[in-house]
């Protein structure tokens, strides 16, 4: 009886075997998407991200929005990447969706970690986080080659997705802030960007960030820190030097090396004293036209507002 | 011959071919099921399932250790009754009246400390006592007395106790206490197990013909076992039961020599039991010494140890109340209207209503003076209390075992008094009646179809004969002889009051004046036109005479 259990067990898969072995993971995700939702994607692998590019004839409706249809395609197909780089003896860390505007050549892009799709499975996150976790990015894309099919995938690192994901969740915050406080005149608006910078060996988050109409505007470089020391966090990110975060407009820059931030993870040091420390005048607001791409006149007008 | 010899492995062999076909595809049914999804959902499923095996275990286990637990008493594990035997502290001396329940008890504990004795002469040690009797009647009492007198422990427990919606609690709890008698028994050389209400565990078992029992059952098989066991093991534990239920309402196995081997009845006490009483517990407040504690003692008939304790304490609340430092006569007869008659009324009564009511309590009043043999008139009041405008508060001399025809007849004509004042006085009548009745009718009816005592002397219980098996002529018969007791109780109540129509019309306007009239006032009238109580004892003359 035992040997029959056994054997039972190992005839449905409890195995070592995996549905989708490395060398078939782009044609799998293909198959899944055309033969369940009939919708023909092209793949691709590369490093440890996986990511699938559908192209459709127009991303945005006539409002600028992005039509409800178009949501469910972008989800079917998040789900048969996902589907496959669980179920595969390769390396994956993170899954990418690119929806391409055939016409307009606007992208939008998800990309999500396949540690928190686990996570999410489990009940580990809630619905939120979840997608909180997700980082959504839209713009403009060059075309490659001939025919709108082809794509390049680069490789996701972690520090990235993470710099990406805290930007994302600081934009998103301040724009719920904005509508709970719409009718209060000190409503904040806030202009974001996220990356790491590793390219002098330093290994920083750079926050920048043009922060218009701004009471106090401490709270906004608390709020930013919160957000990327709660994420750190939460992935247990440890491998970089330090956090930068700069406001143009009011003048102000916090950095905070990795020490700090641990110790503020720990509760062993507090947001004044993070104040009194480490924060120090910021560059010019014109150092910040380059990054955010913003007009200096209009800058100007607000920051002298202010 | 091929297919002969697999046709007969098939008969040879079907069940278990079966079987194994049926295992194979309910095994394979998941396996396959499993194959069909993806590694990552197999092996979560896999992994998921496995948790649920873990969280079934920790369920059992959880379970197994809860409900044996609940098995071992719980939260109610039992009660920590033990008391010993000079924490009890009730002597003979403390127990009032109940004398022949007392001097079994005595013996028991003759026996209890004299065992060795017995047991040299190769007599049986007592090995239960079961007191039965009314609720309040001292039951409890007497066991404590046992208790001290025998210098044991005494462990107290109610048969209540012992029930639970837990299957097998019961039995649980009887183990635990025979555990804890019999180890205090080592220990002291003896104790009692006192079971009061035990009719909630010792009622007649039910045996059901599915083989099921109810959950009493086992209780009081365990209690029977255990009683077995301390015959068996020879210690010296002392089962005292105390119950209120008819004893043929209890199980035969329970009362059967070898466990309740004395069967003591306390009753209410008698008219001297009660005047002790009542000189008892008047110790324990301050009362006026010239109280006629007799007179009490005399109201106080049918009354319990209980009650009269419960009439004492009331009267102290009433005199506090009042703002006296002692409880006077007037007190305890307050308590005791308050607790047989209920709270006074303030309800606005009309001027017809009043005289209405008044004539009626009067009937009732004289035809109970004049014609009862048994019961005094105590009190006659015209203030509502409850449902009824007014009240005649009589009661019997002592408890009587028997009542003869006489005594059914002045019962009934007391009853029918009312109708036939209001009838005499007002020419119509109330609906104040209804009551007094159906009281009447009942007794009647009583009399002529189960005691015989009808006016052609009809034998027998006809009510033990189903009515359909009864004749038509038989049950006209018998109802004809009833309603000739009420007419012929009527006719003679109306001649009574329409002769004794002076006192009659007094009695009434008295009412109607004074609202209440007592004991002294009703004896006072009725000497005054010459006619004496035929049932005053000279014991229970009050002091100073009736018109103190």
């Amino acid at each position: 009886m035992r040997s029959f259990l056994a054997g039972a067990f190992f005839v449905s898969g409890c195995g070592p075997d995996y549905t989708y072995p490395a060398n078939t993971v782009p044609q799998s995700i293909q198959d899944i998407c055309l033969k369940e939702n009939n919708l023909a994607v092209k793949a691709r692998v590369a490093g440890k991200t996986v990511g699938a590019l559908l192209s459709i004839n127009d991303l945005l409706d006539a409002k600028g929005q992005i039509p409800r249809a178009v949501h469910e395609k972008m989800g079917q197909v998040m789900q048969a990447v996902t589907r496959v780089a669980l179920s595969t003896d390769l390396a994956i860390d993170f899954c990418e969706v690119i929806v391409r505007d055939r016409k307009y050549l606007n992208e939008l892009v998800i990309l999500r970690s396949l540690d928190d799709t686990k996570r999410a499975n489990a009940d580990a996150i809630g619905i939120e986080e979840s997608i909180n976790r997700t980082v959504f990015r839209q713009g403009k894309y060059r075309p490659v080659g001939r025919g709108n099919g082809n794509f390049i995938l680069k490789e996701v690192k972690l520090e990235d997705f993470l710099a990406e994901q805290i930007a994302q969740r600081v934009r998103l915050g301040f724009a719920r802030e904005s509508r709970e406080d719409a009718e209060e005149t000190s409503s904040r608006f806030v202009l974001i960007e996220g990356s790491f910078d590793a390219s002098h060996g330093e290994r920083v988050f750079r926050f920048s960030t043009l922060s218009l109409q701004e009471e106090n505007p401490h709270k906004t470089m608390l709020d930013i820190f919160h957000t990327a020391s709660g994420v750190l966090k939460d992935y247990g990110f440890t491998d970089y030097g330090a956090i930068e975060i700069q406001d143009y407009l009011n003048r102000q820059k916090l950095t905070l090396d990795k020490e700090t931030v641990l110790n503020y993870q720990a509760k062993r040091i507090t947001d004044q004293e993070i104040l009194d420390r480490y924060l120090t005048e910021s560059q010019s607001v014109r150092d910040a036209f380059k990054l955010f791409g913003v007009s200096p006149s209009a800058t100007e007008a607000a920051a002298e507002k202010n | 011959m091929f297919w002969r010899k697999l046709k007969l492995f098939w008969w040879n062999h079907w069940v278990k071919i079966v079987v194994v076909a049926w295992v194979v595809f309910i095994f394979w049914i998941p396996v396959a099921a499993l194959r069909s999804i993806d590694s990552y959902q197999r092996s979560y499923m896999v992994a998921w399932l496995s948790t649920m095996g873990l969280q079934a275990t920790i369920s059992a286990v959880i379970f197994v250790v809860l409900y044996a637990w609940v098995l071992q008493g719980g939260l109610q594990k039992l009660k920590k009754r033990q008391v010993k035997s000079e924490g009890v502290n009730i002597h003979w001396k403390d127990v009032i009246g109940m004398e022949a329940a007392k001097m079994e008890a005595r013996e028991l504990v003759e026996l209890i400390q004299d065992r060795a004795r017995i047991k040299k002469i190769g007599g049986n040690i007592i090995r239960g006592m079961l007191m039965m009797g009314p609720p309040g009647c001292g039951k409890t009492y007497l066991a404590k007395a046992v208790a001290t007198e025998a210098g044991i422990p005494f462990i107290s427990m109610s048969g209540s106790e012992f029930v639970e919606v837990f299957v097998g609690v019961g039995a649980s709890r009887v183990r635990q206490l025979f555990q804890k008698a019999r180890r205090l028994a080592y220990a002291e050389g003896g104790c009692i197990v006192f079971l009061d209400e035990i009719d909630a565990v010792g009622r007649k078992r039910v045996f059901s013909a599915f083989g099921g029992t109810e959950e009493t059952n086992s209780t009081q098989n365990q209690l029977l076992a255990e009683m077995d066991g301390l015959k068996e093991k020879d210690e010296n534990v002392i089962v005292i039961g105390a119950t209120n239920a008819a004893e043929d309402t209890l199980d035969e196995a329970l009362l059967r020599p070898g466990r309740f081997d004395r069967k003591i009845f306390v009753d209410r006490p008698d008219l001297e039991e009660r005047e002790a009483l009542f000189h008892y517990y008047l110790s324990k407040i301050k009362f006026d010494e010239s109280i006629d504690v007799a007179r009490f003692a005399r109201k106080a008939v049918r009354k319990s140890p209980a009650d009269i304790a419960n009439i004492t304490k009331e009267a102290a609340l009433i005199a506090t109340r009042s703002k006296q430092d002692k409880v006077l006569a007037q007190h305890l007869s307050e308590a005791m209207e308050r607790i047989d008659l209920g709270l006074k009324k303030n309800r606005k009564v009309s001027e017809k209503e009043m005289q209405i009511t008044a004539y009626h309590e009067t009937g009732h009043v004289i035809v109970t003076y004049l014609m009862h043999p048994t019961d005094d008139v105590f009190k006659a009041s015209i203030i509502p209390r409850g449902p009824a405008g007014g009240v005649t508060y009589s009661l019997p001399k002592e408890d009587e075992m028997f009542r003869n025809r006489d005594w059914f007849v002045a019962q009934i004509c007391v009853l029918i008094a009312g109708y036939v004042a209001e009838k005499v006085k007002f020419g119509v009548t109330s609906s104040g009646v209804s009551s007094d009745f159906q009281h009447a009718m009942r007794l009647a009816h009583y009399m002529v179809w189960s005691l015989g005592m009808g006016k052609t002397e009809s034998l027998g219980d006809y009510t033990s004969i189903p009515a359909d098996q009864l004749s038509g002529s038989v049950k006209d018969k018998l109802n004809a002889e009833t309603h000739e007791i009420i007419q012929s109780c009527m006719r003679q109540v109306e001649d009574l009051l329409k002769k004794e129509h002076v006192i009659f019309d007094r009695f009434a306007q008295e009412l109607i004046e004074k609202k209440e009239l007592d004991y002294d006032e009703i004896e006072a009238i009725f000497k005054e036109y010459g006619k004496s109580n035929p049932r005053v004892a000279s014991k229970y003359v009050p002091k100073g005479g009736p018109n103190k």
